[in-house]
């Protein structure tokens, strides 16, 4: 209720500063982010010479991809000015679960066409929250904090454990890799092709046009209520890509599994330097921010945090983040 | 001068004696009666329908009042910080991590010393909330969901494999004590209720706190410290929750896991029945709080009754959220864009 | 009498070279935009002041830093012979000095009476006062009778700010600034959103408060209604105050010269 919750009034006043590219700083923050990268890495390897191997990129390359796919849908989100999406955990573990389940069934459909329901299942799961949005005129937070709690709720009524098939094609793919984990070369892929549609087609200006500032994109005959579908719904992709991946690269897991998940993407959405009022951000800035984030957890792994310890630190990362961005949003508006 | 008015409205300036309950009616929080009602009735017709009349015995109202008791605690601290314009989710994963502490040092360090430290967690977590989003501006909900994971993670630490139980013998005895249908601990709580909210009411402060959450701006120039206020508001919060984490721990013997998002859910959904709101601080009346935590304990102990998977409560508390704030927004708050 | 009537008697009498403020050589730079470089005013008792200038020449800077919202770099403020540093709201509202912001800063949620003793409650009676108690009924005649006095029109004391009209909103926040501005109220644009009917009303109530004994200082881009309503005349051109003219020996001709650089002033605003 503070900051972002009241913003959308006081920034419909507020004309929005001329931004340039440097303006924004994105040479900063990625100079940024892999410096830190590379002193994550220094430390955990003089301290634990183990850590520096292969297996560890490896480990590493699993946890960032989903994150990386995660993170890219809510990105859009936050620079489209819908602020946050909270419905991610149900948003990924809905194709997830489907997508299991379908593996699982004793005459199987043919593999694309399940990646492709687990996908538009996704897709549904933004329509809902962007249907919510528009047509109860809500704010995205709150009803988003609502649906996941709904969502998450009634998969728990549907399942206790999923298991996917070890030997089906999914789980070949999303288990192997080539260098780097497979999973992570999708979304490697995925970012590349966000970037440059939401920097350079007549659509993704107006995504974030609308997020710099909603009086002055409607004024321009912008439908606002078909930005925030477009947002919902385009990250919605990202989440049924990144489930059919989590069930691909999962044995099993249970409905709360991807709760955890909601805090790394957050957390890097904000170290790539998206700033949570919209309007600006850089897509790709988000590989060296997952890259942190991911190469940290699993340094902790070294350092001996056990899974209850790990949930408090990402907790921790998230809360300064946003402190720093909210910090960072105080000074600016001086 | 006046000819220019004559031709407005009626002057009316209402400083008529006050029209009769006009104190209660304040007192009450004025707009939030209709959706209480709507609410009471709704829950009321859904539970003679599903379960009959039977529904409505001495023993179901005990064990309502029970079961709501360590809540309406919790929820009568946690309703200032909405007054004062700020979400905390993470009270409710306080009261978790207030009970874990409380169970595990109680039984060594014996009570007050257990009871202290499992209330200064508590508050240190307050504490952590308030510098994240009055010091640096970080969005109350966002930062809160961090500091849920990780109350939820050091509580996680201390039950861990093997939970600890601790009976205190008094807390126990008087928990299990009731005077006809309202257990001893449902008095207390509604005690503490009408507490904050003649505080909330009629105090300087809780005036202040209104004004801080109704208009931020205004309240700055009138000379009101806002940022101290909600300090104060989070760390109140945090106080209600190491609180309620004990009263936990004394009517169950034992902390649970699932104490946590939930227990938050529960209670915001219930005040914003009862008038609060998300989305603007300044409106609602623990006292509308405590009717919307009785409707929606009702929920629950019906679904208990009917052994009904409990994930469907988190379902109808998730939808009772978004329709309360559907119905706080048609009452008068803010649309989003 | 009640409180709100008290006020005149508030208001000590002026010192010897007969101002109630004196603000010399303020100056307020945001990082390296000089906002304003020299800016003077005096503000004689009982006095309507209006203060003009084209956009960005520095008004709402020096009001916000007379109101107490941004502290000076460098400058004296001088109130009834008294220097004051107004470095937050509080300070000024402690000077005597009240502003009505164009936003008015009433909470929503609250209704009129509250609005009006928002952070100077009036206090319960008996013990409950001293545990910092309020009494809604004792503010409630208070500003009853304020309103009467004033003539303000409004719907009901009760009734929520929310759900007023632009000029009750506009009416309340000055009646605010009548009962607590013992000396000084400033007024920033307070007929901008305004009817004909509800600015003729305003203009009225700002010729009361001087009747009251208070300064008023209204920024207004309206010079017709300056001349209504204004003794004296303060203009601003590029962060200065460039002069102080009587408004009745004044033309609305060359207050615009003035303002836009046309009519060069001949004399300086510190000589009385």
């Amino acid at each position: 209720m503070t900051t972002a919750l009241t913003d959308q009034k006081t920034r419909a006043v507020t004309a929005p500063r001329p931004r340039t590219l440097k303006g924004d700083h994105y040479g900063i923050t990625a100079a940024a982010l892999l410096g830190a990268l590379v002193i994550v890495i220094v430390v955990t390897t003089v301290l634990h010479p183990d850590f520096f191997s292969g297996r560890t990129l490896i480990a590493i390359g699993f946890t960032m991809a989903i994150t990386g796919i995660l993170s890219v849908g809510q990105a859009i989100i936050t620079i489209s000015g819908a602020v946050l999406d909270l419905s991610i955990p149900a948003g990924l573990m809905l194709p997830a679960w489907a997508v299991a389940t379908m593996l699982g069934a004793s005459n199987p459909l043919p593999t694309a066409l399940i990646v492709l329901i687990g996908v538009a299942l996704g897709v549904v799961w933004g329509g809902i929250n962007a249907l919510i949005v528009t047509t109860l005129k809500i704010n995205p937070i709150i009803v988003t904090l609502g649906t996941n709690f709904i969502g998450i709720a009634i998969l728990s009524m549907q399942f206790t454990t999923a298991t996917v098939p070890g030997r089906s094609e999914l789980s070949m793919f999303g288990n192997g890799s080539l260098l780097l984990p497979n999973i992570w070369w999708v979304m490697l892929v995925v970012v590349l092709v966000a970037a440059p549609l939401l920097r350079y087609t007549r659509s993704g200006r107006h995504l974030t046009a609308t997020g710099g500032s909603v009086p002055a994109a409607r004024s321009r005959g912008i439908s606002i209520r078909g930005m925030r579908y477009l947002a919902f719904c385009t990250a919605g992709i990202c989440y049924g890509i990144a489930g059919v991946l989590f069930a691909g690269s999962t044995s099993n897991f249970n409905p709360m599994g991807s709760a955890s998940l909601l805090l790394s993407v957050i957390a890097a959405v904000i170290l790539a330097g998206v700033r949570m009022d919209g309007g600006r951000g850089s897509i790709l800035l988000l590989l060296p921010a997952c890259a942190l984030l991911a190469t940290v957890q699993t340094a902790l792994v070294f350092f001996g945090l056990d899974a209850a310890m790990q949930s408090v630190f990402q907790g921790a990362i998230l809360i300064i983040a946003l402190a720093g961005d909210g910090y960072l949003r105080k000074r600016s508006t001086r | 001068m006046s000819t220019l008015t004559t031709h407005r409205t009626p002057v009316d300036l209402d400083i008529r004696p006050p029209k009769r309950f006009a104190k209660i009616r304040a007192f009450y929080g004025g707009s939030s009666l209709g959706a209480v009602v709507t609410a009471a009735l709704l829950v009321a017709v859904i539970s003679l329908i599903v379960a009959g009349p039977d529904f409505y015995s001495v023993d179901n109202f005990g064990i309502l009042t029970s079961y709501i008791a360590v809540p309406l605690v919790m929820s009568a601290f946690a309703c200032v910080g909405l007054l004062a314009g700020i979400v905390d989710l993470s009270v409710g994963p306080m009261v978790g991590v207030s009970a874990a502490i409380f169970a595990a040092l109680g039984p060594q360090l014996g009570f007050w010393p257990g009871a202290a430290i499992a209330v200064l967690v508590a508050l240190a977590a307050a504490a952590i909330n308030a510098l994240a989003v009055v010091r640096f501006r970080a969005d109350s909900i966002a930062a809160t969901v961090g500091m849920l994971t990780i109350l939820s993670g050091i509580t996680l630490a201390v039950i861990g494999s093997n939970p600890p139980t601790y009976i205190v013998d008094g807390l126990f005895a008087f928990s299990l004590g009731a005077l006809g249908p309202f257990s001893y601990l449902f008095l207390i709580a509604v005690a503490v209720i009408l507490a904050v909210a003649g505080f909330v009411t009629f105090h300087k402060v809780g005036r202040h706190l209104r004004a801080a959450g109704g208009d931020e701006n205004a309240a700055t120039r009138a000379g009101i410290k806002v940022g101290r206020l909600r300090v104060f508001a989070f760390l109140f919060g945090g106080l209600g929750a190491g609180i309620a984490g004990i009263l936990y721990i004394g009517q169950n013997g034992g902390p649970a896991l699932e104490i946590g998002p939930s227990l938050t859910f529960q209670s915001y959904a219930a005040l914003m029945i009862g008038g609060f709101s998300l989305v603007r601080g300044g409106v609602g009346n623990p006292i509308g709080g405590l009717f919307g935590l009785l409707i929606i304990g009702a929920v629950g102990v019906l679904l208990d009754l009917q052994q009904i998977n409990n994930h469907f409560l988190d379902v109808v508390l998730g939808s009772a959220l978004i329709v309360a704030v559907l119905v706080d927004r048609l009452r008068g708050g803010d649309r989003f864009e | 009498m009640p409180h709100g009537l008290d006020t005149t008697s508030a208001a000590s009498p002026a010192t010897a070279n007969g101002y109630v403020l004196e603000a010399a050589g303020i100056r307020k730079a945001f990082g390296a935009n000089v906002a304003i470089s020299n800016a003077s005013m005096n503000l004689r008792e009982a006095e309507v002041m209006g203060l003009v200038g084209d956009n960005g020449a520095g008004k709402s800077t020096f009001l916000k830093i007379l109101s107490g919202s941004q502290p000076a770099d460098e400058g004296t403020i001088t109130i009834e012979g008294k220097r004051v540093e107004l470095r937050t709201p509080a300070d000024a509202l402690a000077a005597g000095i009240e502003t009505v912001y164009q936003d008015l800063a009433l909470v929503d949620t609250m209704d009129a009476a509250q609005n009006v003793f928002l952070g100077r409650e009036r206090s319960a009676a008996g013990l409950a006062g001293l545990f910092g108690f309020v009494s809604d009924r004792k503010m409630r005649a208070e500003v009853g009778e304020l309103v009467k006095d004033l003539g303000v029109n409004i719907p009901s004391l009760r009734a929520t700010v929310r759900s007023m009209s632009g000029g009750q909103r506009q009416s309340l926040a000055i009646a605010r600034a009548v009962l607590w501005g013992r000396r000084i109220v400033i007024l920033d644009e307070p007929t901008a959103a305004l009817g004909v009917r509800e600015t003729a009303h305003v203009l009225d109530l700002i010729r009361r408060l001087r009747d009251r004994g208070i300064s008023v200082i209204v920024v207004s881009h309206n010079m017709q209604q300056l001349r209504e309503v204004a003794d004296r005349v303060t203009v601003m051109r590029l962060g200065r105050t460039v002069t102080t003219r009587d408004i009745a020996s004044t033309s609305v001709e060359d207050l615009i010269g003035l303002i836009t650089g046309a009519v060069i002033p001949d004399e300086t605003i510190s000589t009385p």
